[in-house]
C-alpha cells in the first residue's frame, strides 16, 4: 500500500497545495514553515478524521488547529483534504470537507468501482485497506512525538501512572499491531463473546439450567432466561384461561338448565289459559262436594244427638242424684262419729297438764320451804332410852328418823318424844311457824285440787290428764274429717241435706244407684266422654243444626254440586300436570314469580359470561401487548405458542451453550498468551539498537512488560542521564521494530519526521541504512529541513510541496 | 355396507392473525375450498354418511355468522346426511353463540348436530339398508379432565347386524401433547373396550392411522382420526385430508376398509435442510432439491439449515434462500442457527496468521459447531462486518444493533 498524493484547497496554513509521492523513499525537504508537518497531518486527518461531528460533539482541538486564523479578516468556513492511495493495483481516493458548523462531507471511491459517502463505511474501508486502526497509524506509522517520548520513558522503567498507562497502551498497540493483519484483536473477540454470551445466557445459570435472579432488570436478561420466563408466563396464562373456560362451561350449563326451566314454566303458564275454566269448575265442584259432605256429617250428628238426648239427660240426673246420695251417706257417717265422741268428751272434767303443773309447783314450793333453814351440819346419835319413841321430823311433817339411830341433820328438824319432849333444831333467828303456815296453805291447795278432779294423788291426776287429751284429739280429728269432706264436695251440711232431701224417692229406693253403677251405664252410652259434656255436645249439635239451617244448606249445596257436576262433565279434559291445581290464579302468580326469578338469574349468568369472556380476552390481549417479550406469533392458541417457545428455547439454549463454552475457551486462550505475543520483537529492537549505536550502547533482556536494560559499555543507563542522541537512537530502534511487526510482509508506509537531528553522523548513517532496509518493502516519507538527507538516501525521490 | 367420509378439526372462524395477518383472507377462503373438495369427493364416491368429529368451528364465541353459514352450506351440499359433534373448541351449550348461529343458519334437513349424549339410530343406510347406531361423546367445555365416553360405556350395544359407530372428540392416547390430561383424554384400550365397530375421533391434527393411502385397503384399526382437513400450523406438517371408511357387517363381525383423501390446499412445511458437503452452491442446491416438489402457491415454509457452506454462500445465504424460494405462498424467517461457514484447520490458517490470537483461539476449540460459530464471528470482525462502538456494545448487520429478541438473527 502506498500514498500517491495528498492535496488540499484550504487546510490549516496550506492553500491549494499538493504533495505527490512514489514507491520507496520519499524525501520531503522544505524549509521551515513551508507546511511539511501540516501536509503530513492533512494526510492523517483525511484518512481518519470524520468530516462531520460525531453525535453533534465537535472536535474542538481539530478545528482550533486546522481552521486558518487569518489576519485579513477573511474567515474560512470549510477546510478540505484529498488523499490518493494505492493497494494491489486498486487506486482509492478519499475526499473530506470539514465545515466549522460540523456538517462536513466525505467521499470514497476506488478504481474497482466501490464508492461510499457515509462516514462509518469509509472508516471501515480505510481500516480494511490500511490493515490497522487509526491508533496504530497515529502512534507508529505517523511518527508520534508523544509516543516516542513515552516509549522511551517506559523502556527505562520511569514509574508513574501516566507511564504505566503508556506501557499498557504500547502492549495493546503491539497486540493490535500484530493482530491487525488479521483484523481481529483479543478485545474485539472479547466484546463479541461477551455480547453473545449475555445475549443468550444473560441472567441464566447453565449449571442449574435456571434463571439466576428474577428481580434483575430485564435488559440484562438473555434470550434463554427471557424465553424461559416467557414460556412460564404463557403456561401460567394458559392455566388461567383454561380455568376461565371451565367457568364458562359451567355458566353455559347453568344457563341451559335455567332457560329450560323458564321455558317449561312459561309453557305451562301459556297452556293454563285454555283450561282455566275447567280447572275452576273442577275446583269449585270439589269445594261444594266437600262442603256437602260436611253438612251431611252434621245431619248425621244431629240425628244421633236427637236419638240419645233423653236417655242421656236421665242418666245425667241419675248421676247427679247418685253423687249426692253418696256424698250424703259419707257426710252423715262422719258427722255421727264426730258427734258421739264429742258427747263423750263433754262428759269429762276438763283437766290438762296445766293443772298437774300447778300441783307440782306447789309441791316444789313446799319442798323448798321444808328445806329452808338448811346449813346445819351435825350428826345426831339417837338412842331411845324408854318406851317412848323418839321421832325426828322435818318442817313439812315428814319423818327424818324414828327410833334410835344416827342421822345427819342438815336442816330444821323437830325432835319429839311423845309425852316427853319436843326439840326443834333450827338456825338461829329462823321463824318456823311462818314457814309451817305457808306449807300448810300450799298443802291445802293441793288437797282441794285433788278433790276437784276426784283423784287421790298426782299420779292418778296424770292418768286423767292423759285420757282427756286423747279423747280431745280424737274429737278434733273426727270433726276435721267431717268438715274437710264437706269442703271437698263444696257443700255445707245444710245444702247437702237439702239436696238429698229433694232427691226423688224412686232414686233413693232404686237399686243400682251407686255412682259406679251409674257410671257404667254412662260409659255404655257416652264412651269416654263424661255425661255432662255429652249432654252439652248433644245440645249444641242440635242447636247449631237448627241455628245454621243445616237442612236448608244441604238442599242448596246439593243443587250446586249437581250443577257443577254437569259443567265439569262438559268441560275440556284437564291435563294431568294441572290436576293438582287448586287455585289457578295462585298458580299463575307462582309461575310468574318463578319465571321472573329465572330471568333475573339468566341476566346474572349473561353478565358472568361476558365477564369471563372479557377476562379471557384480557389475558390474550395482555400477552399480545406484553412489552417484555415477543408475542408476534401468538394467535390465542396457547399450545401452538408453547410449542413454538419450547423450540425457540431449545435453539437458544443450544446456541447459548456454544457461546458460554466459547467464553471459557476464550479465557483459557487469553490466559495462556504472553502479554507481548510477538516473537522476535525484542530481538529486532535490540538488533536495531546495537546497529545504530555501533556497539557503544546496547539493549538487553526485554521482558514481557517491555522493560529493557540499556547499557553503555558495562554501565547501565538510566532515563535521567540519557543523551538526546541516545534517546533518538532508542526511539528509532523501537519504532522500526514495531513497524516491522505492523507490516511483517511489507506493503505499508511510515512517516519519519526529522528523526536523526540529535545523532552523530555515524549513527545518522546507520539509521539511514535501517530506514532504507525498511523502504525495500514499504513506502517511506522522510520529512526534513536538512538538505543533507537528499543525498544521504540512495535512490530517494525528492518531493516538494507544490501548488495544486 | 356403508361408506363414511370423516373429517374434523376444521376450525372455521380461525382468524389467522400474527405472522399471517396480510394473507389471512386467502387462508380463510382456502379452508372453505378445502372442505368443499372433501364434500365433492364424498358425493363423487357416493358416500352414505359424512361425519364431522368436532371443532368444526374454531371457537364457541366470536365466529362470524357468515362463516358459520358458509360452513353449513358447504356441508349441506353432501347428498346424504351429515352428522356433526361439537368439539372442545366449539363445545356445546344450548346457548353457546356459535351453535345458536348454526341453528339459525342450518335450513338443511341433512345437516344434523348431535348435541345429546344418547344413541342415534339410522335405518336403511346405504345400498344394504343397514341399521347404524351413532354414539356421540359430546364436549361441553373447552377443557375437561374427564372424557365424554361415560354414558356410552353404560350402553348395551347390540353387536349383531347393526353397525355401531362411536363419535368422539379429545386427546387420544399417544396422539397429542395433552400430558396433563386436560382435553377429554381417551385411552386406546378404553376406546377399544367399547363395543362399537369404529371410532371416528377428532382433536389431534394428525392422522391415525398414519399410514392410510389414497387406495382403499382392509384395516384392523378401530380408531380413525383424520386430522384437520387443512393444516393450521407447521407443528403438524402433514397434508390436510379426510378419511373414507367403509364398514360392512356380517352378523357380529365388522370389516373395515379405509383410505384417505387429500383435500387440503395449504401445506405447512417445517424442515431442516441439511447441507452434506460444503461445495460451491451447496446451500442453493440442497434447498432447491428439498422444496422442488412443493406447490409454491399453497406452501407455507418454515425452514432451518444445518451444515457448513463456503464463504461466498454463507455471506449470501439469505439472498440465496430468498431467490430459491421466491414465489412461495409464505416463507418464515430462516433458521440459520445451525448453518456455518466451514472452519477447517486449513481454512483457519488461510484466514488468520499462525500465532495470532484469532488463530490460537479457533484452534483451541475442539467442538466443530462451536468452532464454526466462532469462525463466523471472527471473519465478521476481520471483514469489519461487526461494528464496535465506544460503549463496548457490538452491533452487526445492515440495521445496526443486534436485537436481543432476534435470537436467530445470524
Amino acid at each position: 500500500m502506498k500514498i500517491n498524493r495528498i492535496s488540499c484547497n484550504h487546510f490549516a496554513g496550506l492553500n491549494g497545495k499538493k504533495l505527490e509521492l512514489t514507491d520507496g523513499i520519499n524525501v520531503v525537504c522544505e524549509n521551515n514553515e513551508e507546511g511539511k508537518s501540516t501536509i503530513i497531518d492533512l494526510m492523517y486527518q483525511t484518512l481518519f478524521q470524520p468530516a462531520a461531528d460525531k453525535n453533534d460533539k465537535p472536535d474542538k482541538n481539530f478545528k482550533a488547529r486546522n481552521f486558518p486564523q487569518r489576519t485579513d479578516g477573511v474567515e474560512t468556513s470549510v477546510i478540505d483534504g484529498d488523499v490518493l492511495f494505492e493497494k494491489d493495483g486498486n487506486i482509492s481516493t478519499i475526499s473530506k470537507r470539514w465545515s466549522k458548523s460540523g456538517t462536513g462531507t466525505e467521499y470514497y471511491s476506488d478504481t474497482e468501482g466501490t464508492t461510499y459517502d457515509e462516514s462509518d463505511a469509509i472508516a471501515q474501508k480505510v481500516t480494511e485497506v490500511l490493515g490497522g486502526t487509526s491508533g496504530v497509524y497515529k502512534e507508529i506509522v505517523f511518527d508520534s512525538k508523544r509516543f516516542k517520548s513515552e516509549t522511551i520513558k517506559n523502556l527505562f522503567k520511569v514509574s508513574d501512572k501516566e507511564i504505566k498507562d503508556t506501557q499498557k497502551n504500547i502492549s495493546e498497540l503491539l497486540q493490535v499491531t500484530k493482530d491487525s493483519s488479521d483484523g481481529v484483536s483479543m478485545s474485539k473477540v472479547d466484546s463479541v463473546i461477551a455480547f453473545k454470551d449475555k445475549m443468550f445466557g444473560g441472567n441464566w445459570d447453565f449449571d442449574t439450567d435456571s434463571i439466576v435472579d428474577r428481580s434483575k432488570n430485564k435488559k440484562d436478561w438473555g434470550n434463554i432466561a427471557r424465553l424461559t420466563a416467557q414460556l412460564e408466563l404463557v403456561e401460567e396464562t394458559r392455566d388461567k384461561v383454561e380455568h376461565l373456560e371451565m367457568d364458562k362451561s359451567r355458566i353455559y350449563t347453568q344457563w341451559d338448565e335455567k332457560e329450560a326451566q323458564r321455558l317449561e314454566h312459561q309453557s305451562k303458564l301459556n297452556k293454563l289459559g285454555v283450561v282455566t275454566d275447567a280447572i275452576n269448575n273442577k275446583v269449585a265442584l270439589g269445594k261444594a262436594q266437600a262442603e256437602l259432605k260436611e253438612l251431611n256429617k252434621r245431619q248425621a250428628a244431629y240425628d244421633t244427638a236427637r236419638e240419645v238426648s233423653d236417655k242421656a239427660n236421665l242418666l245425667h240426673k241419675e248421676y247427679e242424684a247418685a253423687v249426692i246420695m253418696e256424698q250424703y251417706k259419707n257426710a252423715i257417717s262422719l258427722k255421727s262419729s264426730y258427734e258421739d265422741k264429742k258427747t263423750e268428751l263433754d262428759a269429762l272434767i276438763p283437766v290438762t297438764d296445766k293443772d298437774t303443773k300447778k300441783i307440782r309447783d306447789r309441791y316444789d314450793q313446799i319442798d323448798k320451804l321444808n328445806n329452808s333453814g338448811s346449813g346445819i351440819n351435825v350428826t345426831a346419835f339417837v338412842e331411845q332410852l324408854g318406851d317412848a319413841p323418839v321421832q325426828i321430823k322435818y318442817l313439812d311433817g315428814t319423818t327424818a328418823l324414828e327410833g334410835a339411830g344416827e342421822i345427819t341433820i342438815d336442816r330444821i328438824v323437830e325432835v319429839s318424844v311423845p309425852g316427853v319432849m319436843k326439840l326443834t333444831i333450827k338456825p338461829k333467828g329462823f321463824d318456823i311457824s311462818k314457814v309451817r303456815e305457808q306449807i300448810m296453805s300450799y298443802s291445802g291447795e293441793v288437797a282441794k285440787d285433788f278433790e276437784k278432779f276426784g283423784v287421790d294423788g298426782i299420779a292418778e291426776l296424770d292418768t286423767k290428764v292423759s285420757d282427756y287429751r286423747e279423747l280431745s284429739d280424737e274429737v278434733r280429728k273426727l270433726e276435721s274429717e267431717y268438715i274437710n269432706y264437706l269442703s271437698r264436695i263444696g257443700k255445707t251440711w245444710e245444702t247437702l241435706e237439702e239436696q238429698y232431701r229433694i232427691i226423688p224417692d224412686e232414686f233413693k229406693n232404686a237399686d243400682n244407684m251407686s255412682v259406679d253403677a251409674v257410671k257404667v251405664r254412662i260409659a255404655e252410652l257416652c264412651g269416654s266422654v263424661d255425661i255432662e259434656s255429652f249432654c252439652k255436645i248433644n245440645e249444641k249439635t242440635i242447636s247449631d243444626y237448627v241455628n245454621d239451617d243445616v237442612e236448608g244448606k244441604i238442599k242448596n249445596t246439593t243443587e250446586i254440586v249437581n250443577s257443577l257436576t254437569a259443567k265439569v262433565a262438559d268441560d275440556v279434559p284437564i291435563p294431568k300436570e294441572y290436576s293438582d291445581i287448586t287455585d289457578s290464579q295462585q298458580y299463575t302468580d307462582d309461575k310468574t314469580k318463578l319465571i321472573n326469578e329465572l330471568e333475573d338469574q339468566l341476566k346474572v349468568l349473561a353478565f358472568d359470561l361476558n365477564a369471563v369472556n372479557d377476562s379471557i380476552k384480557a389475558l390474550n390481549d395482555g400477552l399480545r401487548s406484553n412489552v417484555d417479550y415477543d408475542f408476534s406469533h401468538f394467535d390465542n392458541d396457547y399450545y401452538e405458542e408453547i410449542k413454538r417457545l419450547n423450540e425457540d428455547l431449545e435453539e437458544a439454549k443450544r446456541e447459548g451453550k456454544i457461546w458460554h463454552d466459547l467464553r471459557l475457551i476464550f479465557e483459557q486462550v487469553k490466559a495462556a498468551r504472553p502479554l507481548v505475543p510477538h516473537d522476535g520483537f525484542d530481538v529486532d529492537f535490540m538488533k536495531y539498537m546495537t546497529h545504530i549505536a555501533g556497539g557503544s550502547v546496547s539493549a538487553a533482556a526485554m521482558n514481557d512488560n517491555l522493560s529493557v536494560n540499556v547499557v553503555s559499555g558495562v554501565n547501565k543507563m538510566s532515563y535521567e542521564i540519557l543523551s538526546d542522541g541516545t534517546a533518538e537512537t532508542v526511539a528509532l530502534a523501537f519504532r522500526l521494530a514495531m513497524l516491522k511487526n505492523v507490516f511483517p510482509d511489507g506493503g505499508g508506509f511510515a512517516i519519519f519526521d526529522d528523526p536523526l537531528v540529535n545523532m552523530d553522523d555515524e549513527r545518522k548513517q546507520r539509521s539511514i541504512e535501517l530506514i532504507e532496509e525498511f523502504a525495500k518493502d514499504n513506502q517511506v516519507i522522510f520529512v526534513t529541513c536538512h538538505n543533507e538527507y537528499v543525498s544521504a538516501f540512495k535512490d530517494a525521490s525528492v518531493r516538494k510541496i507544490e501548488a495544486v | 355396507m356403508i361408506k363414511c367420509v370423516v373429517t374434523g378439526d376444521n376450525h372455521f372462524g380461525k382468524s389467522y392473525g400474527g405472522r399471517f395477518e396480510s394473507k389471512k383472507n386467502i387462508l380463510i377462503e382456502k379452508r372453505f375450498e378445502s372442505l368443499e373438495n372433501l364434500v365433492n369427493k364424498a358425493n363423487d364416491i357416493d358416500a352414505d354418511l359424512f361425519f364431522v368429529t368436532g371443532d368444526l368451528f374454531d371457537a364457541e364465541l366470536d365466529v362470524p355468522r357468515d362463516v358459520v353459514k358458509r360452513a353449513v352450506e358447504i356441508l349441506a351440499k353432501f347428498k346424504k346426511d351429515v352428522y356433526i359433534i361439537p368439539g372442545n373448541h366449539d363445545f356445546y351449550g344450548e346457548h353457546v353463540e356459535v351453535w345458536q348461529y348454526f341453528r339459525q343458519c342450518n335450513h338443511f334437513s341433512n345437516v344434523v348436530l348431535l348435541s345429546s349424549p344418547e344413541p342415534r339410530t339410522l335405518t336403511d343406510v346405504g345400498k344394504d339398508k343397514d341399521t347404524v347406531v351413532l354414539y356421540p361423546a359430546i364436549c361441553t367445555a373447552k377443557n375437561s379432565d374427564t372424557n365424554a365416553l361415560g354414558w356410552i360405556k353404560k350402553q348395551s350395544i347390540q353387536k349383531n347386524g347393526v353397525i355401531n359407530i362411536g363419535l368422539a372428540h379429545g386427546a387420544v392416547q399417544g396422539m397429542s401433547c395433552d400430558n396433563e390430561l386436560r382435553y377429554y383424554y381417551m385411552g386406546i384400550e378404553e376406546l377399544e373396550r367399547i363395543n362399537v365397530d369404529a371410532w371416528f375421533v377428532g382433536h389431534a391434527h394428525v392422522q391415525r392411522p398414519a399410514d392410510l393411502t389414497e387406495n382403499e385397503e382392509v384395516r384392523t384399526d378401530k380408531i380413525y382420526n383424520p386430522g384437520t382437513h387443512q393444516q393450521i400450523s407447521s407443528h403438524n406438517d402433514t397434508e390436510g385430508c379426510g378419511f373414507i371408511v367403509t364398514i360392512s357387517k356380517d352378523g357380529s363381525k365388522a370389516t373395515l376398509k379405509a383410505s384417505k383423501y387429500s383435500c387440503g390446499n395449504i401445506r405447512y412445511v417445517k424442515k431442516q435442510i441439511k447441507i452434506p458437503v460444503a461445495t460451491d452452491d451447496a446451500l442453493r442446491n440442497a434447498l432447491a432439491d428439498e422444496v422442488k416438489d412443493y406447490d409454491k402457491d399453497s406452501t407455507i415454509l418454515e425452514l432451518s439449515f444445518k451444515g457448513t457452506v463456503l464463504e461466498d454462500e454463507y455471506i449470501e445465504r439469505k439472498e440465496i434462500c430468498d431467490e430459491v424460494l421466491e414465489g412461495f405462498f409464505h416463507v418464515d424467517d430462516y433458521g440459520f442457527g445451525n448453518l456455518y461457514e466451514e472452519a477447517t484447520p486449513a481454512k483457519i490458517d488461510s484466514e488468520f496468521l499462525t500465532g495470532s490470537f484469532a488463530s490460537d483461539f479457533l484452534h483451541g476449540i475442539t467442538d466443530s459447531v462451536a468452532r464454526n460459530t466462532a469462525f463466523e464471528y471472527l471473519i465478521d470482525i476481520k471483514k469489519s462486518r461487526i461494528k464496535f462502538t465506544n460503549n463496548d456494545k457490538v452491533s452487526k448487520g445492515a440495521d445496526g444493533d443486534i436485537d436481543y429478541y432476534v435470537y436467530r438473527g445470524k
